[in-house]
């Protein structure tokens, strides 16, 4: 253990600067939610934390030409109190809102959530699905990068040395669009997913045109299915079309046994959440 | 049952805790303390070998490390006092103490701290251990035999036979484990989370070579216990007390959350094999449970598994045996209705599957084998309550239109069940001092070494006290949670309020007869002369006919040093009858049937406990019990690595409880019973009740919902899958 400096920059370009300068030794810290908790259990030891709570360009949520741009500070209970947001991807809010409790809810962030890179964080299939795009800012500057390219395996991201994730950029939707998220813990709430499945559609007079579907929890990072969402393009979401999305879901997954579900468990219920979070996803695309 | 005001008044602390103002053990600061922090050992069996403290040692704020060559020796036979020798027994146990001045410091120098150790075979598995009769299983005997069961079953119309298991639990109280002691010589203060301030005080004592009176020990407040703070805790605390004594500073111990899970006890698990015999039109003719449990290398506790087996139905053919196997694994201790709780799962669960070999419906088989007496020791009940309990609960939960075919009742995707199983637990008593004293000002003060675990122990000492002396609840002062009180009982075994009701009541009483024979005695009394049996004292004013006197104007006059009376009472030596608390539980569950997801959404319960002294405490006792019942059921299991030995996720988001999104809607029923006969003042307690058969009630309403039985606690997801 060693002590660790503490900073707090007003803009991204400081908190990169000082990233630089610690020389690989800098965390990020957002709402602390894993990073304290992680620090406590000495499963890491930074030697300079950069809050980066006070970068106005982190924590807002802003609408240009249809699309939604979310500071990746911006804490749960933020974006559980944005309408305009939650209207136009309530499958992406309710996702980041199942993090935690209210107290977690107070500091949890998005952008927390997908740099932890536990593949069971709740908000990264929901922002797979949804397509969404990180706006990366490092020593070499700014990058996007989809969202499903950052986690790398367990506690590991794609994000080069000194990279922050700024913001999320959620595209503008074409009507007749829906998404959700669905996940199963052992209990009703304060627990880890044992799956989790984002789905998003687009619908045009009952035919589905656009779907992404996203998993996690079963595999080392969170999957977007393709073969899921080819399996629901151009059919009338019918019984068929779904029960070929579910198995393409089963295939895709290559999860773990551990105390909290079987491997055999988590890939049969990979389907029924699919299943389940069409159903909600095509629901909101019907009345969007 | 109505919770009215005046019996269910306001909690005593309420306010303190509230504003913070209640401190807590942790909290409470000693002047030139010292930190402490443990290494614990990796291997669940070894001998350690070089301890290399240098890094530490040159840490700043690293006042000392101290490993078994430094501590002094303490004989204590049948528990680990940890750095008392090489051996370690269990992954976890500690093997030095790093004293420092803060408690980061002191973290820190832990970590620091190289140890050596020399890897010894370890038996890490229940099913690998020897089994052996222990000596006593709980307060009970280990073993038990009435009538010819083998036979009985060979003969019986119908029988089953089947293993039931239960997981190892932990107690997991909301405040972590704390001391801080100070020695002034041969005198020695404790501060310490405790649920037995006078147990500790001798035991401690004794370990030290000290008179008891020459020992303190301060408990206020407790963020509850549940048995991790009785004797689990006691060797931590003693290795905490040796350590100051050697550093010659106060020294303070507080464990983590981490270490809760391997030095403060557990629930030991459990594998249960249960037979039934039975007529056909459901009269039980045979009953065998044998059973199979951990205990650690050095220590050896068995729960009383069997004692609801023994008593609960009526059966003339009852065999009951217990083993125990040594595994390299922290010593098990009593956890809130230890043995009761696993034990009635695996009566309870079979009595619903004897129900259903039968076609009969579950609580009319149990309707028809309650004991008209207690068979087990052949005595007569003091009260038993159980007919009643089932009545009152199955007509509340609506019972009656439950169809008796698994699987009948759904809702979308959920299916429904809905299944009970009966409860009991004995109502054990122990000597108990009290004193309630009246100051000039008019205040009452009640005075008991005991403590409260956050049970509401103040609110019901001030209430009887106010209640036996003719005082408002608002004018009571309570000390208690210290060793220079009048000897308390400790919190375990639901005894403490049985324990104490009656010295205070008798004390209360006491004095009320002093102060009305003073104010016949008094001349300047108004009521001078009139005969103490024609005086009454209600809210703070002693009467007779038109005249009166308020009490504090007595006492200032008559008594201005204030009056005290002092009483004690202890258990009939061999009481004549038997005595059991007793309830029945209801559950309804929701399963979802394509991810095997359960909720409890109703549980109502009954109880026929005896004297409710506060029906709004005595509620939330039963309330808790219950949730553990549901953790017990549903979440609850401290995982062991079947190769390392070690406990798997040492934190609270890997040991699940129930959170506040899991509770069902509580139903409680409270049985009102007489019972003069006894001593307790008809209190029977009521702290472990509810975590008695509420899983079984639990299993069998997933039974109910899914036609699954799950035989096995904590139920998992897996279990309900439904077969594609
Ligand atoms: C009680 C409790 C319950 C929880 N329940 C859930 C749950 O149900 N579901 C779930 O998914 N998670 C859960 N979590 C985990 C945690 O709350 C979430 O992962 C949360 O989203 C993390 O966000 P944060 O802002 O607190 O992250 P922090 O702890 O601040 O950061 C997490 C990690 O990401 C890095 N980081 C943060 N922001 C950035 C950035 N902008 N750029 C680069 N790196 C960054 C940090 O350096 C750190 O390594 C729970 C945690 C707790 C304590």
């Amino acid at each position: 253990m060693m002590e660790a400096q503490y900073r707090a920059p007003g803009s991204v370009d400081e908190a990169v600067a000082l990233m630089a300068g610690a020389g690989g030794k800098g965390r990020v810290l957002a709402g602390g939610t894993d990073l304290l908790v992680q620090m406590r259990a000495g499963m890491v030891a930074p030697g300079l934390i950069v809050d980066v709570k006070r970068i106005a360009e982190m924590t807002a949520i802003s609408q240009i030409a249809g699309a939604w741009r979310v500071g990746a500070a911006v804490t749960g209970a933020e974006i559980h109190d944005h309408a305009g947001l939650k209207k136009a991807w309530p499958g992406v809010v309710e996702a980041i809102n199942l993090i935690g409790s209210k107290q977690v809810q107070g500091r949890a962030s998005a952008g927390g959530n997908l740099c932890n890179a536990s593949p069971a964080a709740d908000s990264v299939p929901a922002l797979v699905a949804a397509g969404a795009i990180a706006t990366v800012q490092g020593p070499n500057g700014r990058r996007e990068v989809p969202v499903e390219q950052i986690p790398a395996g367990p506690g590991k991201t794609s994000l080069k040395p000194g990279e922050i994730v700024v913001s999320f950029t959620l595209p503008a939707r074409p009507a007749g669009s829906g998404d959700a998220y669905l996940r199963l813990i052992p209990r009703t709430e304060m627990d880890i997913a044992v799956v989790g499945c984002g789905v998003n559609l687009t619908m045009k007079d009952g035919t589905c045109t656009a779907a992404r579907v996203a998993l996690g929890a079963v595999a080392p990072t969170v999957l977007l299915v393709e073969g899921a969402a080819k399996a629901l393009v151009g059919s009338k979401l019918d019984d068929k079309a779904i029960e070929a999305a579910a198995a393409a879901c089963r295939a895709a997954c290559k999860p773990i046994d551990d105390k909290r579900g079987t491997i055999v468990y988590r890939t049969k219920i990979a389907g029924v959440l699919l299943k389940r979070a069409v159903a909600i996803a095509a629901e909101r695309a019907r009345s969007n | 049952m109505m919770l009215r005001e005046d019996r269910s008044p306001r909690r005593y602390e309420a306010a303190l805790k509230v504003r913070g103002a209640a401190r807590f053990t942790a909290e409470i600061p000693v002047a030139s303390m010292l930190h402490a922090a443990l290494v614990l050992s990796p291997l669940p069996s070894g001998r350690v070998g070089r301890i290399d403290a240098g890094e530490a040692l040159a840490l700043p704020g690293i006042v000392r490390v101290l490993t078994h060559a430094e501590m002094p020796r303490i004989d204590r036979p049948g528990v680990l006092i940890p750095l008392q020798g090489p051996d370690v027994h269990h992954a976890g146990q500690p093997v030095a103490l790093v004293a420092a001045t803060t408690p980061a410091a002191a973290r820190r120098g832990a970590a620091s701290v190289e140890v050596a150790y020399e890897r010894r075979p370890a038996i890490l598995n229940l099913a690998d251990g020897e089994p052996f009769a222990p000596k006593t299983a709980g307060r009970t005997a280990t073993d038990s035999r009435r009538g010819d069961p083998e036979t009985a079953l060979r003969q019986a119309e119908v029988a089953i036979g089947r293993r039931y298991t239960t997981a190892t639990n932990n107690h997991h109280p909301m405040e972590p484990q704390c001391v801080t002691a100070q020695w002034d010589g041969e005198r020695l203060t404790v501060l310490t989370t405790t649920q037995a301030v006078f147990a500790h005080r001798l035991a401690i004592a004794e370990c030290f070579g000290l008179r008891p009176e020459d020992v303190r020990i301060v408990s206020h407040y407790l963020g509850g216990g549940f048995g991790a703070k009785g004797g689990a805790w006691f060797p931590h605390l003693v290795m905490a007390i040796a350590a100051a004594r050697v550093l010659g500073r106060p020294l303070r111990l507080e464990l983590t959350r981490e270490q809760m899970f391997t030095l403060t006890g557990r629930r030991q698990e459990t594998v249960q094999d249960l037979k039934l015999g039975a007529t056909k039109d459901g009269r039980l003719t045979a009953i065998v449970h044998e059973s199979l449990a951990p205990t650690s290398m050095f220590g050896e506790y068995a729960d009383a598994l069997a004692t609801v087996t023994r008593v609960l139905h009526a059966c003339p053919n009852v065999a009951t045996r217990q083993r125990l196997a040594r595994v390299n694994a922290p010593q098990p201790n009593p956890a809130r209705a230890p043995g009761e709780g696993p034990g009635s799962f695996a009566l309870e669960s079979a009595l619903d599957e004897l129900a259903y070999e039968l076609d009969l419906d579950p609580l009319e088989l149990r309707l028809r084998n309650i004991a008209a007496h207690d068979q087990h020791v052949d005595l007569p009940w003091s009260s038993n309550g159980l007919r009643e309990c089932y009545r009152a609960g199955a007509a509340s939960f609506g019972w009656a239109r439950r169809p008796m075919r698994p699987g009948s009742l759904r809702e979308g995707h959920q299916a429904i069940g809905i299944g009970m199983a009966a409860a009991c637990y004995p109502a054990y008593r122990m000597a108990s001092e009290a004193a309630v004293g009246i100051g000039a000002d008019g205040r009452v003060k009640v005075r008991c070494g005991t403590q409260d675990m956050g049970s509401g122990t103040y609110t019901v000492l001030a209430q009887l006290a106010a209640e036996a002396l003719g005082m408002s609840y608002a004018e009571v002062d309570v000390e208690l949670g210290d060793s220079l009180l009048p000897e308390g009982p400790y919190s375990g075994g639901s005894m403490a309020t049985a324990s104490f009701t009656p010295a205070v009541e008798t004390a209360a009483r006491d004095l009320r007869g002093r102060l009305l024979a003073l104010a016949s005695a008094d001349a300047a009394s108004p009521l001078a002369g009139i005969a103490p049996e024609r005086m009454s004292i209600a809210d703070g004013m002693i009467r007779s006919g038109n005249r009166s006197e308020p009490v504090s104007e007595l006492v200032a006059r008559r008594a201005p040093q204030g009056l005290e009376a002092r009483a004690g009472a202890a258990p009939e030596a061999r009481p004549d009858f038997s005595a059991f608390g007793f309830g029945a539980v209801f559950a309804e569950v929701r399963v979802d049937s394509d991810l095997g997801e359960v909720r409890v959404s109703r549980l109502t319960a009954a109880y026929a406990a005896g004297r409710i002294l506060n029906p709004l405490l005595a509620r939330s006792q039963f309330v808790g019990g219950l949730i553990w019942g549901v953790g017990m059921a549903l979440h609850e299991a401290t995982v062991m690595d079947p190769h390392l030995g070690r406990v798997v996720g040492t934190s609270l988001a890997d040991y699940l409880i129930p959170v506040h999104a899991d509770m069902p809607a509580f139903d409680i029923h409270m049985v009102e019973e007489d019972e003069p006969r006894l001593g307790s003042g008809g209190v029977k307690g009521i702290g472990m009740l509810g975590t008695v058969g509420t899983a079984a009630a639990i299993a069998n309403a997933v039974f109910h919902a899914t036609g699954r039985r799950v035989r096995d606690l904590p139920i998992r997801v897996e279990h309900l899958l439904r077969p594609d």
